[in-house]
């Protein structure tokens, strides 16, 4: 049997990691690219949503290199009402890619019984037993959390450093240091290193970057083909952002605590009192946790056909007004030109540093 | 002491030379046609004429060829055309709240409020609407683009034609033809349709305040001013130099730059449209990346180069 999964960001460098640790090998497809994506529409139903038609042309990529069985998590929630790795499953199986499908999902969709069938199917070849198992998706969970939290300082640090570009060369080192380590101590080791590097750049305390949350639907969120790596663009201009939606979010939300994830859905939001699928209704409650902190505004990203996100943005525009929170909303697609996303990020950061620097003349504290 | 403003945009490229006192003082508005260097080399060479290099105290490139032009001709200013757009209109009238800007590919609203931008938005996935589609369609009704304007205004019963999407609103116009329609009609229905499609897709409920201010090369045509009147019940404002509006807000930002820091102006002068100018564009296979990078040359000189993210090529 050999294993493969849909590049989503970092995933692969993760999955490569675990799988490594319990002696079992990996495929990772070819990285996203417009030929990828060529490819994958090609052979993808005509309305479907960008991260369909890169996750067909990452199975194909992988289907070439040998796998023969896919894992595909969170694959019957909302999305396409539940049927998005049968709808994935058809169009490859169409094509003559038969895969194996190894579907994964939280225990209220498929029951507790059949999620520990299909665990074990996946580690079936692993001749690791089951606390080495257990050690080893601890050690992974410690990488994903503790790059994270690298990548959260960078993307705060990247609006403070006194010289431009040090942060995100340092998660860009990284990045590249934990996809060739050989073992989850080594990436360990890489990660402290970075973390360490991070905390000694210099950093002008009294610049007053402009703060954003990043936010929007979960693929364009986390993959930087997905979204033309929004992430270092802002970087460059020398914003300060946080992102809310990431791997280890995910993680967290779905299997390490699902109970936080159920309870904060069920929560009272007056402009969005009901679930709607996707994590649409995660994005616009997550906005009302960083409204307090004094942020001067919101991008969200979404992919062209992401029904939930589109819902997402309606209810922006309510907020935007109401709560005097300016808010970008940017669809991706399989436009290459990146001339028009840039020209909308620009003159975002633009109008909320003259919005800034008004407040601040004016003497009042920003309003937001 | 005079500023040079330049905006590169999908349809035309404009210039324009500024004096101290935020006025125009020459104006070229050059069809891009698809090879922004050339317009750009044409330009220079038509100012040539007129103006010395020394005369030059800052340059501002806007429009999405920004930096390309700016890598060209050594700006000091590389801003985008929402900002330009909004500094030219608040120069002109500090009383203009709302912009509303059509140009060849992009349409974009823009809200001031105490003289900065309070909000603004851009088409998002669909050009319909835009000044490309008005070229396109006064080319299949025979006429010139320029000429539209006029006709609409002849109109008094504009037909019914969907602004939605620019391939229903084309088999719209070729069906209400063949149903023998006015030609004014038609052109007045269509006018229409692009105002509506434009406050339901890019205005989407702001809230436009008086003075409104239209400007972009579609500005010029009156039949879409007029139908902009009639959809928003307040007159709408068409600054003169209207269709160079980006390019006097790089040259206003350019002006700013100067007085805030004194530095002397980045400009590599008028003969810059003699020059050969080249580009190299390869897909660098180094890294995961695959970057499409361009680099942009003056003989031997490397002027510019985009879209290598690790930088290597700079």
């Amino acid at each position: 049997m050999r294993l493969t999964y849909p590049r989503l960001g970092d995933a692969h460098i993760y999955g490569r990691l675990l799988f490594q640790e319990i002696g079992m090998e990996l495929i990772i497809p070819d990285p996203n690219s417009q030929r990828g994506l060529e490819r994958g529409s090609s052979i993808s139903p005509e309305d479907i949503c960008l991260p369909f038609k890169l996750m067909v042309d990452n199975l194909i990529s992988a289907w070439e290199k040998g796998a023969d069985t896919v894992i595909m998590p969170a694959t019957m929630g909302p999305c396409r009402l539940g049927e998005y790795a049968e709808v994935l499953k058809v169009v490859l199986d169409n094509h003559g890619y038969r895969y194996n499908w190894i579907l994964l999902d939280s225990i209220s969709a498929v029951g507790l019984n059949e999620l520990k069938k299909r665990l074990a199917l996946i580690i079936k070849d692993s001749n690791s037993n089951s606390s080495e198992i257990i050690k080893a998706l601890k050690g992974v969970y410690t990488v994903i959390k503790e790059f994270e939290k690298l990548e959260k300082k960078a993307r705060i640090s990247s609006g403070y450093e006194k010289q431009p570009g040090r942060s995100k060369e340092i998660v860009n080192k990284c990045r590249r240091g934990l996809a060739r380590a050989t073992s989850i101590d080594q990436a360990l080791g890489i990660l402290e290193k970075s973390h360490n590097s991070l905390n000694s750049i210099e950093i002008d305390e009294f610049k007053q970057p402009i703060k954003i949350i990043l936010t929007g639907e979960i693929f364009t969120c986390i993959d930087s083909f997905g979204n033309h790596n929004i992430e270092e663009k802002l970087m460059d201009m020398g914003v300060s952002f946080e992102k809310t939606i990431s791997i280890g979010w995910w993680i967290d939300n779905t299997i390490i605590n699902p109970l936080g994830g159920y309870f904060s859905n069920k929560r009272f939001n007056e402009y969005m009192p009901y679930c709607i699928g996707g994590y649409a209704k995660e994005t616009v409650s997550g906005i009302y946790r960083y409204k307090k902190q004094n942020f001067d505004g919101i991008i969200q990203i979404l992919p062209v056909g992401c029904m939930p996100e589109i819902v997402a943005k309606s209810v922006f525009d309510g907020l935007s007004r109401d709560e005097n929170l300016p808010v970008l909303s940017i669809v991706f697609d399989e436009m290459v030109g990146e001339a028009g996303y840039i020209t909308r990020i620009e003159a975002f950061i633009d109008m909320l540093m003259r919005r800034k620097n008004l407040n601040l003349y004016k003497g009042k504290k920003c309003c937001i | 002491m005079l500023y040079l403003g330049i905006d590169v945009g999908s349809v035309s490229t404009n210039l324009v030379i500024m004096n101290q006192d935020n006025q125009i003082v020459d104006q070229l508005y050059l069809k891009t046609r698809g090879a922004p260097i050339e317009a750009l080399k044409e330009g220079l060479r038509l100012l040539s004429d007129r103006y010395s290099d020394d005369d030059i105290w800052g340059v501002g490139a806007t429009g999405s060829g920004r930096s390309l032009a700016g890598a060209i001709v050594g700006s000091d200013v590389v801003k985008n055309e929402i900002t330009t757009h909004a500094v030219a209109a608040s120069t002109i009238d500090p009383a203009i709240r709302t912009v509303l800007e059509i140009g060849g590919q992009d349409s974009k609203i823009i809200l001031i409020r105490d003289g900065v931008i309070s909000d603004f938005a851009m088409n998002t996935v669909c050009a319909a609407g835009t000044g490309s589609f008005l070229d396109r369609q006064a080319e299949r009704l025979g006429f010139k683009v320029e000429e539209l304007g006029q006709i609409a205004l002849k109109s008094k019963n504009p037909v019914a034609i969907a602004g939605r999407c620019a391939v229903f609103s084309e088999s719209d116009i070729i069906h209400k033809q063949q149903l023998g329609c006015r030609i004014e009609d038609i052109v007045a229905g269509m006018s229409k349709a692009l105002v509506r499609n434009y406050l339901s897709n890019v205005a989407k409920g702001k809230p436009i305040k008086p003075k409104v201010c239209f400007q972009g090369g579609v500005a010029a045509n009156l039949g879409i001013k007029r139908a902009f009147e009639e959809e928003l019940g307040c007159e709408v404002f068409v600054p003169e130099y209207y269709n160079v509006m980006g390019a006097y807000g790089a040259a206003i930002l350019a002006k700013e730059k100067f007085e805030q820091t004194k530095e002397k102006t980045g400009f590599r002068g008028f003969a810059t449209g003699n020059e050969e100018i080249s580009t190299d564009h390869f897909v660098c296979r180094d890294c995961d990346n695959h970057c499409e990078v361009t680099i942009i040359k003056s003989g031997n000189k490397q002027l510019g180069c985009f879209s290598d993210r690790c930088g290597k090529y700079q």
